[in-house]
């Protein structure tokens, strides 16, 4: 009987002790939070927080590298959303504790755990092969010498054919935290498009009132037009678009690559440089079209021949450039060797 | 002796110009028909089969009939209304010529009318850019050289070869044809031809969705005329007559309809109305008020609406009532679109453009350009105005899209042609004034006379000309070499070289088409994705679950579902929307990349978004896509795979083992398919079209009267009551 009461007695200390730890958990967690959205992890932090027993919260963890973050278009783009959805969660008042017990009353962290020697245990017994990933971690989980026992529902990983949608991103969060929370933009960034809008038409209007007496000047309009043309030519929205490199790297060799191979990719310097090549080319014949102003048949002459020499450098440049992306682009004047077969005749009766 | 030669050459030159002109335009008619004599008469690729399907039911059935057609064939069991969803300008165009021709007593068959229509309809193009080129320049030489840049641009031959019978076709003549009628109409400021050009924006309206690029660039070059003080009457008059009549007469197309005044596309040729009314009763305040009081007036209702407008837009964004779309914010930030509008960057033709598909589309075209531009601003007039505009906003429009290269090539190919003609005509002027510079080289310094206009030394002159000419040549020859070998193949039929250099061609397609149309019933439902479904109603004249319309995604993500699904969910769902076959395309053992597999995520994403267990990482083992012993069960247990995979196991490869699928480089997971569903009725000679009849279902298990009759008599028998003791007893 009184070691019943004694057991009764510890089990009493050591649900106290448990309640006490919780609590002073979520106050740390809170008091993290209210400085960050995301709160910064190390490997001994993530044990105690997001491993270990006792807690009454939930804690959604981003796996990602601050060294690779730059190589690492997916993780700039998950990262910014998971900001949003931190932000919204909190802005929304769902890191504040409440006295209920079911996952959708707890309190919702954001944590942030970057890869480095002391981490990368943790991310090889997660099992990653690739970042970012984010995992929602409702209750503690257990783990052996080699990978942790974790729901892997609750795990989103990145691979191919994986896509980073915001509102995909914030789908898999709400199912597993249980709630129904919206993004929440900041003040800036409710206002930054519209402030986009009228800085550009402010600028717009800026550049049409100190041009006004030019505006009648057709060589200003064939400036713009031609700063519009060399930009276009170039594919920048191609670049901007597929997040193109200045240059890149021959797979083979490693060594630094200007021209990427086939005709539906490009670098930006590559893109520039054909441009250019290509106005330089139309700049050489408007050149050789000016010289009839010229008083002195010699420097028409020279002119004229320098001109030719642009226009020569330019197209000769431009078709190997493609010769050389296109290995299969090969035009004569002779018809190919298989051209001589002829129509197709013996087309196996299906002719409709 | 000389003059008389110049005279006799003037004279004739008017027969030149229409014999190099008619050159041309057979030219721009034979550099498409490498398809047919490489291939055969057929119609290309997807959306022409569609075409050709609604103008064979013109021609048998008549306009009535076909503007009321109600189409079972496709959509089942839904349909489709085809008169109010279609741009009928080709079909009509296509079933008149075909008419005609019967009523001149030539028996042509409908479906080569059909294939020679674009071909024939760049012809045309050709005329309409010499007609223009020669509107803006004056210069017959520069419209010559449009003629020749246009009738063979790599651009527009892609969408126009023989067989590709598709809007685009027609619709490019009809853009240029309405762009040359509009500058007549503003240099005469006749209303007659503002109303010609509104009849062929009419017929372009008719023929191609693009018509949103004309009713917002001509209202963009009144506009940018106004603001430059080039303002006039005939502006005015040919822009507010072609608007009303062009708006009006592009509501008379049921698919257009009201559009006109609700869609956003048409927005710009409103405001600009309405923005010339008040420039024009400005005008007026102007004269009665005087300079003063007008500057006054403007400037107090310029602050008020741009305070107005601050104040509307930030009470509106804070108050949540005015909300950026996608769409907007890809205006703002392009990469937007990419990061949460995937599906934008997966579609090939919306893809932006890089500088080599600029080269291999427009060639040398883009060097000769610019120096268009420069003649067009520097020595400007209305139409050269335009037509450099016209230039600059395609740029940026194709720079955007690749697909509107299209729309980019006509104004590059007229930009070059005032370039280069400018500059020959600069160069040959020597030649025709050499006694001049002669005079003007040979005499002394102190007698010197000034130099001749245009005068070059005469080998510049000609080495001048030999470079242009040399160019101009350079780029027929990349023209017909692409026409040739990029642009000709008709998709449904492909052809490719055997070790020796022979050509094997692959009708897989077609065979399979040929099979579903002589061996299944006449009412029979196939399913397939919908990328062959206007192919297997104008091939097979069969019912399809869906098409290349894409108008009702949630049918659409069914066809994924049931794909996406096991067997015998799939075969349940099939018999509920009451499939008879199931059509799939496998490239796995003809290198034909382009099959059903490799398009089997994205059937994943769609059914994703309408049926909930649908899950993508399913099908993905660790974030990857296979097809070997690494698959997840679910893509192992998919209809999609077992339709695609069924016997493969069997099949040897080359240098490799049995079931080595050679597009995704990998051994199959599964070799040992059985199928209880399906039952396999076809399979193509390289097996790149299967075709699969869906089984009846089961008896269902409860109701099994042999052995219910056998534990009833047993019991009988237990009691003692046999049949044979009752008929005793």
């Amino acid at each position: 009987m009184v070691r019943l009461f004694l057991l009764i007695c510890c089990l009493g200390v050591m649900i106290k002790v448990q309640g006490q730890e919780q609590q002073t958990k979520v106050e740390t967690l809170l008091k993290l939070s209210k400085t960050n959205d995301v709160i910064r992890l190390t490997a001994e932090s993530f044990k105690k927080y997001v491993v270990e027993q006792s807690r009454q919260y939930i804690i959604i963890v981003f796996f990602s590298s601050r060294v690779y973050k730059s190589e690492c278009p997916s993780c700039q783009a998950l990262e910014q959303i998971f900001n949003e959805i931190a932000y919204s969660y909190k802005i929304l008042g769902h890191t504040k504790p409440k006295d209920q017990n079911e996952n959708k009353a707890k309190p919702v962290f954001f944590a942030y755990l970057d890869f480095s020697q002391e981490t990368q245990n943790i991310y090889q017994k997660f099992g990653f092969y690739n970042i970012p990933n984010i995992y929602v971690s409702t209750k503690s989980f257990t783990e052996d010498s080699a990978s942790y026992s974790i729901d892997r529902s609750k795990l989103w990983e990145y691979g191919n054919g994986r896509e980073i949608i915001s509102q995909k991103i914030l789908d898999f969060i709400n199912k597993n935290t249980e709630r129904d929370v919206k993004i929440q933009k900041s003040l800036i960034e409710t206002l930054l498009p519209l402030a986009i809008v009228f800085t550009i038409l402010s600028l717009i209007f800026a550049l049409v009132y100190f041009i006004k007496n030019n505006l009648n000047n057709p060589k200003l309009w064939w400036f713009g037009c031609s700063i519009i043309y060399f930009i276009c030519m170039a594919g920048v929205v191609y670049d901007i678009i597929h997040s193109s490199t200045l240059i890149g790297v021959d797979p083979e060799t490693g060594e630094d690559e200007f021209i990427a191979a086939g005709p539906r990719s490009q670098y930006v310097l590559e893109g520039f440089a054909m441009s250019f090549l290509i106005s330089l080319g139309g700049l050489g014949l408007i050149l050789l079209n000016s010289t009839a102003h010229y008083q002195n048949s010699w420097l028409m002459r020279l002119v004229g021949i320098f001109s030719l020499l642009l226009i020569y450098y330019s197209i000769y440049q431009i078709s190997f450039a493609y010769n050389y992306k296109s290995s299969w682009y090969t035009p004569s004047f002779d018809p190919p060797s298989h051209y001589i077969k002829g129509g197709l005749i013996a087309d196996q009766g299906n002719s409709f | 002796m000389e003059s008389r030669v110049k005279g006799l050459l003037e004279s004739w030159s008017p027969v030149f110009r229409i014999i190099i002109l008619a050159m041309i335009c057979v030219l721009s008619v034979l550099i498409r028909v490498f398809s047919v004599i490489r291939f055969e008469s057929i119609i290309h690729e997807f959306d022409p089969w569609f075409n050709f399907r609604t103008t064979k039911y013109l021609t048998e059935r008549g306009v009535y009939a076909f503007w009321n057609w109600f189409d079972a064939e496709s959509w089942f069991p839904l349909g489709r209304a085809v008169g109010g969803t279609i741009y009928p300008g080709i079909m009509l165009t296509a079933g008149l010529i075909h008419s005609s021709l019967h009523t001149l007593g030539f028996p042509v068959d409908i479906r080569n009318v059909c294939v020679f229509l674009a071909p024939g309809f760049a012809a045309l193009t050709s005329l309409a850019g010499y007609f223009l080129t020669k509107e803006v320049t004056g210069r017959s030489e520069a419209g010559l050289y449009a003629a020749l840049f246009v009738g063979i641009v790599p651009s527009y031959i892609s969408r126009s070869v023989a067989g590709s019978y598709d809007n685009e076709g027609v619709a490019i003549f009809a853009l240029v044809f309405t762009f040359y009628l509009y500058i007549k109409s503003v240099n005469t400021g006749s209303l007659l031809w503002s109303a010609a050009a509104s009849l062929s924006f009419f017929y372009m309206v008719a023929a191609w969705g693009g018509y949103a690029f004309i009713i917002n660039i001509i209202p963009i070059f009144v506009v940018g005329s106004v603001l430059i003080g080039k303002f006039t009457t005939n502006l005015y008059v040919s822009y507010c007559s072609f608007y009303i009549l062009g708006s009006l007469l592009a509501m008379q197309i049921p698919f257009v309809g009201t559009q006109v005044v609700t869609s956003s596309e048409h927005l710009a040729s409103h405001a600009v109305f309405v923005f010339l009314q008040i420039y024009v009763l400005g005008d007026w305040i102007k004269e009665r008020a005087g300079e003063a009081k007008f500057k006054f007036l403007i400037k107090l209702l310029v602050t008020s609406a741009v305070s107005l407008v601050v104040v509307a837009s930030l009470y509106m964004t804070l108050s949540g009532k005015m909300k950026w779309s996608g769409r907007s914010m890809s205006l703002l930030d392009p990469t937007y679109a990419k990061k949460f509008i995937p599906i934008i960057a997966s579609v090939s033709e919306h893809q932006p453009t890089t500088w080599s598909s600029f080269f291999f589309d427009l060639h040398f075209l883009t060097v000769f350009a610019p120096v268009g531009l420069y003649f067009c601003l520097i020595e400007h007039n209305p139409g050269k105005l335009f037509v450099a505009g016209y230039g600059i906003l395609a740029v940026y429009f194709a720079c955007v899209m690749v697909r509107l290269l299209l729309v980019l090539a006509p104004a590059v190919c007229i930009l070059s042609a005032i370039g280069l003609s400018e500059t020959l005509h600069r160069f040959t002027r020597h030649i025709k004034n050499y006694k001049e510079w002669a005079v003007y080289l040979s005499s002394k310094p102190a007698d010197k006379k000034p130099k001749p206009e245009y005068g070059y030394p005469l080998e510049l002159a000609l080495i001048v000309i030999g470079l242009v000419g040399f160019m101009s040549i350079y780029y027929i020859n990349h023209c017909v070499w692409v026409a040739a070998e990029a642009y000709s193949s008709p998709t449904v039929i492909m052809a490719s070289k055997g070790y020796n250099g022979e050509r094997r061609i692959i009708d897989d397609y077609r065979e399979a088409y040929y099979w579903l149309r002589m061996n299944t019933a006449q009412d029979a439902r196939i399913m397939s994705w919908w990328d062959y479904g206007y192919q297997i109603t104008g091939f097979s004249n069969r019912t399809v679950m869906v098409d290349n319309n894409t108008w009702n995604n949630t049918h659409i993500a069914t066809m994924g579902m049931i794909f996406g699904s096991n067997e015998e969910v799939a075969a349940q769902n099939l018999r509920k929307i009451d499939a008879n076959y199931v059509l799939v395309i496998f490239g796995g053992l003809s290198y034909y990349s382009g099959d059903d597999i490799n398009k089997f995520l994205w059937m994943i994403r769609i059914a994703a978004g309408v049926f909930p267990q649908i899950k993508e990482e399913d099908y993905l083992n660790r974030g990857q896509y296979r097809i070997d012993s690494g698959m997840t069960e679910t893509m192992k247990n998919s209809l999609m795979y077992r339709l695609c995979y069924y016997r493969f196991g069997e099949v040897q490869g080359h240098n490799q083992g049995s079931g080595f699928d050679v597009v995704r480089h990998a051994e199959i997971g599964e070799k040992n398919i059985k199928l209880r569903q399906f039952r396999e009725v076809f399979t193509s000679e390289h097996w790149i079209v299967r075709i699969y009849k869906v089984l009846p279902e089961e008896n269902r298990d409860m109701i099994k009267p042999r052995s219910t009759y056998t534990s009833k008599n047993k019991e009988m028998k237990e009691a003692g009551l046999t049949k044979i003791n009752l008929s005793q007893n």
